[in-house]
């Protein structure tokens, strides 16, 4: 009998990376194949993984089992839609009738600050975060897409491990500089759950043959662990003294907040920054300012005196990284029940730990 | 009257950063494009509302040139350009050697035509204000040296020299940024060390993706020793250390305008007055001192003779 054949989508990111490499002792049993984007196959040199681009998809496909990892990442927010309809066009050309498809999504379907009500069910489309607005749409278009297909969705909480950039290099190096890496009086759930617990599950779910139809799966083994035992840890081993915001981050916003804290300082900068990266406007505008031609805007904004910000003043990044941390909203895991994590909390932090002293922490 | 700029190289960096970086001046204008990529030539030269012209043309034209190709093709086009009397500005990494280094700074002189590299992290407040620190001997003098950079590799390059050009490796793209710095505010940018290899492991012969290097930087004045680790594949610290005789200092490699300073009883943050919340504040500080002829540069090419040195060793082993 020949081996099944697996493809992951965005194999050269953080989690994809884990997933080559806990896959590579089964390679015996699986054919691998990567779909990277153009600049990424490099990272992935000396696996046993086959490189696939758009042109080589017709001579493997259908693939039994199709991963994918893949979201717009590094393009503009307006540009969005466009990416998730290329990424849905790539599973479509690598699915055939039988594939099983595992879809890898986020807790952030619930908002950044976990503030609509947590159900493994399917979300509707809302207005929101530009990354959170895709995240949505594209479970929603993959259950749509494939309606014959077996589909598993994996919704991550916050994913950590070593070199995870925003759960642990992000919060060492906050740290580190003195900047502000939680709210004064809110200890967060840290929601979180290792990498390595991750590709583990992933690949649990690939061995499973008897899952059929549509599956939900909430994966934070780590999910009870206050950020502020997880600060504490790497404080100590930085040898610094956290540093806390008094600041509240003021979620949920209606629409009307939203109107109200752009027509605050209503210049051209602010207005198209908050168009394209706030929740102001949703997808349609930002697909509209997309053709409309950012281009106008920004030669409107060379004219502006931009006045420098003041030191305390925080950006959005900041305002939903400390949001995230204040969630006092448990994102518990709900998973199959015949999977045990790859690592424990202590194993997590012994990892993490023996990272920051390798990577100069 | 406004001067005339021209541009050989239309790629990544041209149109994430040049296009913006250059249109905020009102005395110079972006006439001439070049590119071997003719689509993209003109799809940059529409952007800029400039032409697409041969390299010749370009060179003949221009009176100032900037080379934003890769790495490899510098020498040969900044070499060209000072000996038709431009005013030359080179997008890091300036070149692989330092015989090549050297040459060019040679015929800079003779041309009297001026040769700068767009360096521009040496614009951040976090590394005006290290380098002020040292300068200052508050830390004593410099002993170590230690230069973290590196993260999951996501540029979107043109060309794809970054895995296929011997100088397109971690080292020469964001290693030359980091170790730059580091001298920059060590203040051994200028006079000259000899670097002595400790150590050096490599994933790969260049263009490599994960080194670690230990060298040993000897001069009259000073025995320093650097530490290098960069990666492609891994999320580092990304931050210079530099460690004194009463003290250290930790920098971030990226924009801020903090530093840590600390000895073995404390440490602190400590903060610049001037911050910038866009990169491109940085490009035009770096622009200014480069268009508008301040003497004596921090971009002027023999400032990187030193770094130079560093990467060449690094790069031959």
């Amino acid at each position: 009998m020949s081996n099944k054949k697996v493809v992951i989508i965005g194999a050269a990111g953080y989690v994809g990376m884990e997933l080559v490499t806990q896959l590579q002792p089964l390679s015996g049993q699986y054919d691998l194949y990567a779909f990277t984007r153009d600049n990424g196959s490099f990272l992935l040199e000396g696996k046993k993984i086959t490189h696939l681009t758009a042109s080589d998809v017709a001579a493997h496909a259908p693939f039994d089992v199709i991963v994918n990892l893949a979201y717009p990442t590094t393009a503009k927010p307006t540009s969005f839609p466009e990416v998730n309809k290329g990424i849905l066009k790539t599973i479509r050309s690598l699915a055939g009738s039988g594939s099983k498809i595992i879809h890898v999504s986020t807790q952030a379907v619930f908002g950044f600050g976990m503030d609509k009500e947590v159900t493994a069910g399917f979300l509707k489309n809302r207005r929101d975060f530009p990354y959170i607005e895709a995240k949505l749409s594209m479970e929603n278009s993959i259950k749509n897409e494939f309606p014959e297909n077996d589909l598993l969705i994996i919704r991550l909480g916050n994913v950590w491990g070593p070199g995870s950039g925003t759960w642990t290099g992000a919060l060492a190096n906050k740290l580190l500089f003195g900047q502000y890496v939680a709210t004064e009086g809110k200890d967060g759930y840290s929601n979180i759950t290792d990498v390595k617990n991750v590709a583990s599950y992933i690949i649990h779910l690939i061995q499973k043959d008897n899952l059929k139809g549509k599956h939900i799966y909430h994966l934070a083994e780590f999910s009870d662990v206050r950020w502020s035992r997880i600060i504490k840890l790497m404080a100590t081993e930085l040898n610094v003294e956290p540093v806390y915001a008094r600041v509240s981050t003021n979620y949920p916003l209606t629409l009307k907040d939203d109107v109200t804290k752009v027509l605050k300082f209503p210049s051209v900068g602010n207005v198209y920054r908050e168009l394209v990266w706030g929740r102001i406007s949703g997808s349609y505008l930002r697909s509209l300012i997309r053709f409309l031609g950012a281009s106008k805007f920004q030669k409107i904004k060379k004219t502006e005196t931009r006045p420098l910000p003041e030191t305390q003043v925080l950006s959005k990044g900041e305002l939903t990284h400390l949001d995230v941390l204040s969630s006092d909203k448990q994102f518990k895991s709900i998973l199959e029940e015949d999977w045990k994590p790859a690592v424990d909390f202590e194993q997590s932090w012994q990892i993490v730990k023996n990272w920051m002293k390798d990577v100069g922490y | 009257m406004s001067k005339s700029l021209g541009i050989i190289g239309c790629g990544a960096v041209t149109q994430n950063q040049y296009l913006k970086a250059l249109g905020m001046y009102h005395d110079i204008a972006v006439k001439y494009v070049f590119d071997i990529n003719q689509e993209l030539a003109h799809v940059m030269a529409a952007q800029f509302g400039a032409n697409v012209v041969t390299k010749e043309e370009l060179l003949s034209n221009s009176d100032i040139v900037v080379i934003a190709t890769p790495p490899s093709t510098h020498f040969q086009l900044i070499n060209e350009a000072l000996k038709k009397g431009n005013k030359v500005i080179c997008e890091k990494p300036f070149v692989g050697s330092v015989a090549d280094c050297k040459e060019l700074i040679k015929v800079a002189a003779a041309r009297e035509a001026e040769l700068y590299v767009a360096h521009f992290r040496r614009t951040f407040p976090s590394v005006q204000l290290a380098q002020s620190i040292i300068k200052s001997k508050i830390l004593g003098n410099v002993l170590g040296i230690e230069v973290y950079e590196g993260g999951r590799f996501s540029w979107q390059t043109q060309s794809g020299y970054v895995y296929k050009d011997p100088y397109g490796g971690v080292l020469f793209d964001t290693g030359s940024h980091t170790i730059d710095m580091a001298l920059f505010m060590a203040n051994i940018d200028t006079g000259e060390f000899e670097p002595e290899v400790i150590s050096i492991t490599k994933d790969k012969s260049e263009p490599s993706h994960e080194i670690a290097a230990e060298l040993k930087l000897k001069s009259s004045a000073y025995d320093i020793n650097l530490k290098v680790k960069l990666s492609r594949k891994l999320l580092l610290s990304n931050k210079v250390k530099i460690i004194c005789e009463n003290g250290y200092m930790d920098i971030p490699a990226g924009m801020a305008n903090y530093v840590r300073i600390g000895s073995k009883l404390s440490s602190t943050v400590v903060y610049s007055d001037t911050k910038y919340d866009d990169l491109m504040d940085c490009f035009a500080i770096q622009f200014n001192d480069m268009f508008y002829d301040k003497p004596e540069s921090i971009f002027s090419a023999g400032r990187f003779l030193n770094l130079t040195k560093i990467l060449e060793v690094i790069a031959n082993k």
